[in-house]
């Protein structure tokens, strides 16, 4: 990856700041101090790895956002964006291809090649300050990450999956932990084994549950029974306190009684009676109180009434002027309607009058007359009729002419192409030279007869030769046959056999003679007749060859030809008769144009001539029609339409003015109505001495004085003959309950004196002892009734005779006694049933077994999670095991390689004075050691020494992993600074070396530096940043040495 | 003759290996199953009319019997005897004689043998139609043969071996009362009605039915599918055994390749699919372990042991708290993704430095060991110890791959 250009939006004190384009390979940029350099480093590591608020940057400008970008190109030859801002509350990243797809930040780290924000600001984008720190390189971070870094990880980092492990594992287990997954699951198993180990062995706890159960039933049923029997015995004792306490009150009573005995035997409701009489004379004595008030008042209001008002004397007027507002809300209804509709109508007549003009809709021109209406539709029918007739004729002119230009241009045209095609050669036309060709082929087809023929007659002299042959063939056979038929008749005779012999002999004798008849003698005729019909026909032949000579060279100037030849031939001639031919067509068809472009100019002025005089028509009937328009006074412009529509626009102007003159003669009559009742109601006001305030709407101000005035004098009124009729029903209600009060009266003396008492005071004395007698009596009779009752239930009628030498409080002494034994039983009994569902519940769990099984179930399924657990936790835990083995082996064989390579630049820098660099692989401290095998502990090398041999790891270690595929841009801020001039450009000549084949940005404020590293690399682009430091926004100027 | 014989009821005794809720209602379901099942033997039972229940040890599943079970047993077979159904139990390593019990009276036509054999007639129908021969456990930790002590009697019937026994040496289950097959052919006996293994077979050994009916229910991973009982017929034809499923919930192991699914929703539906046919298969509720085995993209998801957790909770509501009566026990990841660990074994980079070193630690022979001592921090707690046991070479490979796994999935990027 390289840096192709950045664009710094806001960061540190710079703001809109872009770089032009940068070279691969060495960069050196220089400036002085504050020109922005350290800020720029900053800024490419921000870029490369986001920025946040809280990393509390010193590079966060005062606004609390940054911003920027780099173009960069990637090791795959793409080219991507890489755009980031951040502000207090968000980050924003943006990763754009080149071929226009995006991709998150995941996949950027991806492309860093696993190099984290640590790494990258300690190995590659460094200063002078990380440079001097030594404890970096040998921090176990920086290991570890070094060695994740391009460890083809892409993205993941050994030390953060080390952790994760580590953290999930903790998540899991812990020595002494409790959160902790597996911790938890063992207490929850510890606890489910506890419980089982209870539960465990129910048979003796369900044996003793039984048994305090049974305990239990025995000592509630002696409760039972003791319990009874307290009831039974406090019950007794209960009855006879009861005797004991009717007997003391029937001795009060007969006390009592002794003393009231005297006195007459009074009912208790004559007493009763007696005293609802005296209640009820008292309560009328009451009422004709409450009356003799309610009368006196009512007379003082009758009397202090007043006078008649003289408004409600002309109340027939008030109630008219008062109805009158009502109809005036009704007309001022209509009024307003009335002006709306004027406004309207007004509205309307000004549109009608601006559409028509100040003449037409002039007051005068009010309506139309139907006569003229129909004369304007007349005349305007006219005229367009006379304008169809003219756009007819115009059309009919103006085809005319595109048919004559057509027909001209055609003509043109075809004369052209009749020039050109007379003026090219259209060939020669075959003439006779169809007929020589005839004959040629003719003799050509008789010279192929002639020669076939030729062949035939050579053919059959070949096969007459043939035959020859096999009559020799034959002869030789005859002789065989002979000769066999002769061997055979031998061998017949031989043996004896004659007969045979003499056939044989007989068939060869035949055979010989018919083989002899056979042989014709007329062969030599026949091959005469066949050489002389060879020479003749080979003279015919001859004769046919020089005839096709001839022909040919008359047609093809020479003697061989070819039927190729003559299909050519009569190729050219069919093409040449075709040119003719056309050439004919073409000038007939220019003499027919011509004849059409003639016609077409006669008519053509035949209509031009009728187009005039329509035109002149037309002219007349428009003069008519504007002349009749100008009559009217409308525009002469108008058309029919337009007029139509004036015409009926005038009809509604005059229908318009019509209405309004009408609204104004009823607005005149609803004014002239408003004024007579305003005259009235003033004049009502007037005499009723109503006094009003207000100016503007006084009408209603008066109508509501004058109804107010109206009903206060009525209600006067009906109050006043309201009181006068109550007060004549009052005095009749009193005189009647004077009479009953005094009826009343003398019936209650009457009765009180015929039972002793003489007066008032003396019935109040006697009263409650009439009462008392009674009562004492029933009393006395009913406690002696309910003694003997009680003594009947107790079984001892003679008990009443005991009972006055009873003690009561011995009695109620024993009764509390008893009391308190059967609240003690009832409490222990009460325990007993607690006890008794205790066990009973537990009987049951025993029983349903449910508990235990639980338990069982639970320390199951606990069993199984901390099963599973624990195999996470042990999968974790290999897995971590692995992890660390393995990356122990990586770092132990890869480290040797980069210190080796360290070693090897070391030297380089040192020119040979250091030769290497020892790392202990137990951790012990680094050292150089030099050229005579010397050991230097770091801490006695120089500063520049110490400077180079980080250097030296640094550079080596991006080998390493540009070895493994990481290769991203490199920055060095200033870190040469204290290197001797020697060893400086021995420094740079590295540098120049290694950017071969990556991108350096060196940052520098020394000049020497930037000469050294031009000396080093010819044309090295330098980036001057002298002239602008600070980072103004400008474009920095590149330099090339 | 016909009767039903069972065994290994276990009545009232816990799930093992089940990952359950508290509270839930599978946990009621599991309360009950053992307990539902042997009713469920009782129901066919009745329903079948045949002569007698057998049942071949290990009613209960602790020396220390449930109060529950025992009181459960006995009104389920007052059920047959009141049907006139007689039973006939021996007692096994799991509920031996010398176990507490509670001082209960046996309905009628109930026999528990004692620590000795005994020969008792089974009378059907006002006939006898068998001799039944049986022991129980006087003690837990039976180690005599006794198969040697049956021996046929004199009586012209069936003659029906009744005994809790590790035929043949098991080594999946306790050698309690070893017995080989000729032993018991040697007794005399027509049929050997057993019972301590938890899986159903039956075989004949010279000329000698033996069967195992297993358990009536299954209450651990490794006991699937259906568990219950045989119908055995005795007649003319010989000696006919046929199963008969009763177990109320039932294990299943569910192994789906996630080879070919190209995103989740895809192995959600190939689930869907699965448990659909195992719940419609099983024609009860279901527990299923669900193994996820292969290669393939969607490994990315699964890597995530949140994910894969959230998952199995949400197809938990889906499966069993929507009362479609399956409940996914686990889903365990042995998937992989499907990356070329040949190909990055060979990488110079670190990944290529991890395989090659864990290569090298497992050919090594060591490996075992060392893993052992890289575990001890959590298995030397004595509880671990004691739940999980040693940890045995089996399972260190697995873990070791599953380490493996974990490590490339934190180091690689997905995809790679």
């Amino acid at each position: 990856m390289r840096i192709q250009w950045w664009r710094i939006g806001r960061f540190g004190r710079w703001t809109g700041v872009e770089s032009g384009p940068l070279p691969p390979g060495l960069v050196v940029i220089y400036g002085p101090n504050e020109a922005g350099k350290t800020t720029l480093l900053q800024f490419i590591r921000a870029m490369m790895f986001g920025e946040a608020w809280r990393d509390r940057s010193p590079y966060w400008p005062e606004e609390g956002s940054v911003a920027g970008a780099l173009g960069v190109r990637l090791e795959d030859g793409r080219n991507a964006v890489v755009e980031r801002y951040a502000d207090r509350r968000r980050r924003e990243f943006s990763l754009l291809f080149s071929d226009g797809t995006r991709a998150g930040e995941e996949q950027w780290r991806a492309l860093l090649g696993g190099v984290d924000r640590f790494v990258y600001d300690n190995l590659f984008a460094f200063g002078l300050g990380e440079l001097e720190r030594p404890e970096t390189l040998q921090d176990r971070r920086l290991a570890a990450r070094l060695y994740s870094a391009g460890a083809g990880l892409r993205g993941a980092d050994v030390a953060a999956v080390e952790q994760d492990l580590l953290r999930r594992m903790e998540q899991r287990y812990k020595v002494r932990g409790k959160r902790p997954k597996i911790n938890d699951l063992l207490r929850e198993w510890r606890e489910c084994e506890a419980q089982i180990r209870r539960l465990g062995h129910p048979g003796a706890e369900y044996e003793q549950v039984a048994a305090a159960l049974a305990r239990c039933d025995a000592e509630e049923r002696e409760l039972a029974e003791d319990r009874r029997r307290l009831r039974e015995r406090r019950e007794e004792l209960a009855r006879i306190q009861q005797l004991r306490k009717l007997w003391e009150a029937r001795e009060r009573t007969a006390a009592e009684w002794a003393e009231l005995s005297e006195l007459p035997d009074v009912d208790p409701e004559t007493v009763t009676r007696i005293d609802g009489l005296a209640e009820r004379v008292k309560e009328l004595r009451a009422s004709l109180e409450r009356e003799e008030t309610r009368l006196a008042r009512w007379r003082e209001e009758r009397e202090g009434g007043g006078e008649e008002d003289v408004l409600w004397r002309e109340r027939e007027r008030v109630m008219r002027a008062l109805e009158g507002r009502t109809r005036e809300a009704a007309l001022d209804e209509e009024r307003a309607r009335l002006v709306r509709e004027r406004e309207e109508l007004a509205a309307r007549e000004a549109d009608l009058v601006r559409r028509l003009g100040p003449v037409a809709g002039g007051e005068a021109s009010e309506g139309v007359p139907t006569p003229a209406r129909a004369e304007a539709a007349a005349l305007w029918r006219a005229v367009e009729r006379e304008e169809r007739r003219w756009r007819d004729a115009v059309e009919a002119c103006a085809r005319r002419e595109m048919l004559l230009e057509q027909a001209v241009s055609d003509l043109r045209r075809l004369e052209e192409r009749v020039r050109e095609e007379e003026a090219r050669d259209l060939g020669d036309p075959p003439g006779e030279r169809r007929e020589w060709l005839r004959r040629l082929r003719e003799i050509r087809s008789s010279r192929l007869e002639e020669e076939a023929r030729i062949e035939a007659l050579d053919a059959a002299r070949r096969t007459m030769e043939a035959a020859r042959d096999t009559s020799h063939r034959r002869v030789w056979a005859v002789l065989l046959a002979v000769g066999a038929g002769a061997a055979v008749a031998v061998a017949a005779v031989a043996a004896g056999l004659p007969l045979p012999a003499g056939a044989a002999l007989f068939a060869a004798a035949v055979a010989a003679a018919f083989f002899l008849a056979r042989t014709s003698p007329d062969r030599s005729r026949r091959r005469s007749d066949w050489e002389r019909q060879r020479a003749q026909r080979q003279e015919a032949l001859e004769r046919r060859i020089r005839e096709e000579a001839e022909w040919a060279r008359r047609l093809f100037g020479r003697e061989d030809w070819s039927e190729e030849d003559a299909g050519r031939l009569e190729r050219e001639w069919e093409d040449a008769l075709r040119r003719q031919a056309a050439l004919s067509e073409r000038r007939r068809q220019a003499e027919e144009l011509r004849r059409e472009v003639e016609a077409h100019r006669e008519v053509l002025e035949s209509e031009r001539r009728k187009l005039d005089q329509i035109a002149e028509e037309r002219e007349e009937a428009l003069r008519v029609w504007r002349r009749w328009l100008e009559e009217r006074g409308f525009p002469p412009e108008w058309d029919g339409a337009r007029t139509e529509a004036a015409l009926e626009w005038i009809d509604r102007l005059s229908d318009i003015r019509r209405r309004k003159r009408e609204i104004e003669g009823r607005l005149g009559e609803l004014e002239a109505e408003r004024e007579a009742w305003r005259r009235e109601l003033r004049s009502l006001c007037e005499l009723g001495g109503v006094v009003l305030r207000r100016r503007d709407g006084w009408e209603s101000e008066a109508c509501l004085a004058l109804e107010e005035r109206l009903a206060a004098a009525q209600d006067r009124l009906r109050r006043a003959e309201q009181r006068a009729r109550m007060i004549r029903d009052g005095e009749e209600r009193m005189r009647e309950t004077a009479g009953l009060v005094n009826r009343l009266e003398e019936e209650l003396v009457r009765e009180r004196a015929a039972l002793g008492a003489e007066s008032e005071e003396e019935w109040r004395r006697l009263r409650p002892r009439f009462l008392r007698r009674r009562e004492c009596r029933e009393q006395r009779r009913t406690l002696e009734e309910q003694m003997r009752r009680l003594a009947e239930e107790i079984g001892r009628p003679d008990l009443l005779r005991e009972v006055p030498g009873w003690d009561g409080d011995r009695l109620a002494g024993a009764l509390s006694e008893l009391e308190r034994e059967e609240d003690r039983i009832h409490r222990r009994m009460r325990e007993l049933g607690e006890q008794r569902s205790e066990l009973e519940a537990r009987r049951r769990e025993l029983e349903g077994g449910r508990s235990l099984s639980w338990w069982l179930q639970r320390r199951e399924e606990t069993a199984e999670r901390l099963r599973r657990e624990a195999e996470g936790w042990a999968v974790d835990a290999l897995a971590l095991y692995l992890l660390t083995r393995t990356k122990e082996r990586y770092e132990r064989e890869r480290q040797p390689g980069v210190m080796k390579r360290a070693s090897t630049i070391f030297a380089a820098l040192t020119a040979g004075r250091y030769r290497r660099i020892g790392v202990p692989l137990d951790g012990g401290p680094w050292y150089a050691e030099d050229a005579g095998g010397r050991r230097w502990p770091l801490e006695q090398l120089s500063r520049g020494t110490a400077e180079q041999l980080y250097l030296s790891v640094r550079l080596a270690s991006l080998e390493e992993l540009q070895e493994r595929g990481v290769r991203l841009p490199v920055m060095m801020d200033d870190v040469l600074v204290n290197f001797d001039p020697e060893r400086r450009r021995r420094a740079v000549r590295v540098l120049a070396e290694m950017a071969r084949d990556r991108q350096i940005f060196y940052l520098t404020c020394h000049p020497e530096a930037v000469a050294d590293f031009r000396s080093a690399v010819p044309g090295l682009p330098v980036l001057d940043w002298s002239e602008n430091g600070g980072g103004a926004g400008a474009e920095r100027r590149m330099e090339r040495g | 003759m016909r009767l039903v014989h069972c065994a290994d009821l276990h009545l009232d005794s816990p799930f093992v290996g089940l990952d359950g809720e508290d509270g839930s209602e599978l946990r009621e379901q599991l309360y009950d199953a053992t307990f539902r099942a042997f009713a469920r033997v009782v129901d066919l039972c009745l329903r079948e009319g045949v002569d007698a229940l057998t049942v071949g040890g290990d009613v209960y599943d602790r020396e220390t019997r449930s109060l529950r079970a025992q009181l459960y047993f006995r009104d389920q077979v007052a059920r047959l005897s009141e049907a006139g159904i007689p039973v006939f139990v021996v007692h096994g390593n799991h509920d031996p004689l010398s176990g507490w019990s509670a001082a209960l009276t046996w309905p009628p036509g109930v026999h528990i043998f004692g620590p000795e054999v005994e020969e008792v007639p089974l009378v059907s129908g006002g006939r006898e139609v068998a001799r039944v021969y049986g022991v129980s456990y006087a003690r837990p930790d039976v180690a005599d043969n006794l198969a040697l002590r049956f021996r046929r009697g004199t009586a012209d019937t069936w003659c029906v071996g009744l005994l809790h026994a590790n035929v043949g040496g098991d080594p999946l289950h306790g050698p309690y009362a070893p017995c080989s097959q000729d032993d018991l052919a040697e007794a005399g006996m027509d049929v050997w009605l057993l019972g301590h293994v938890h899986t159903a077979r039956h075989w004949v050994h010279r000329g000698v039915t033996m069967l195992y009916p297993g358990t009536t229910q299954g209450r651990h991973r490794r006991e699937r599918g259906p568990k219950g009982c045989y119908v055995v017929t005795a007649g003319e034809g010989g000696i006919r055994a046929e199963f008969r499923d009763v177990d109320v919930l039932r294990w299943e192991e569910i192994v789906l390749s996630i080879e070919g699914f190209g995103g989740e929703e895809a192995l959600f539906a190939a689930l869907d699919g699965r448990l659909r046919e195992v719940r419609a298969a099983a024609g009860r509720p279901v527990i299923a372990d669900v193994r996820l085995v292969g290669r393939g993209p969607v490994y990315r998801f699964l890597r995530n042991e949140q994910w894969v957790e959230e998952w199995r909770e949400e197809w938990r509501r889906r499966w069993y708290a929507g009362g479609r009566g399956v409940w996914i026990n686990r889903i365990d990841v042995e998937a992989g993704s499907p990356r070329d660990l040949e190909a990055l074994s060979r990488e110079p980079a670190f990944v290529g430095e991890l395989l090659r070193y864990v290569g090298e630690r497992r050919r090594s022979g060591d490996w075992v060991d060392e893993a052992r001592s890289a575990l001890a921090p959590l298995w030397e707690v004595p509880e671990i110890r004691r739940v999980l046991g040693e940890v045995g070479a089996e399972e260190i490979e697995v873990w070791t791959g599953r380490a493996l796994n974990r490590l490339l999935d934190s180091l690689l990027p997905e995809g790679d």
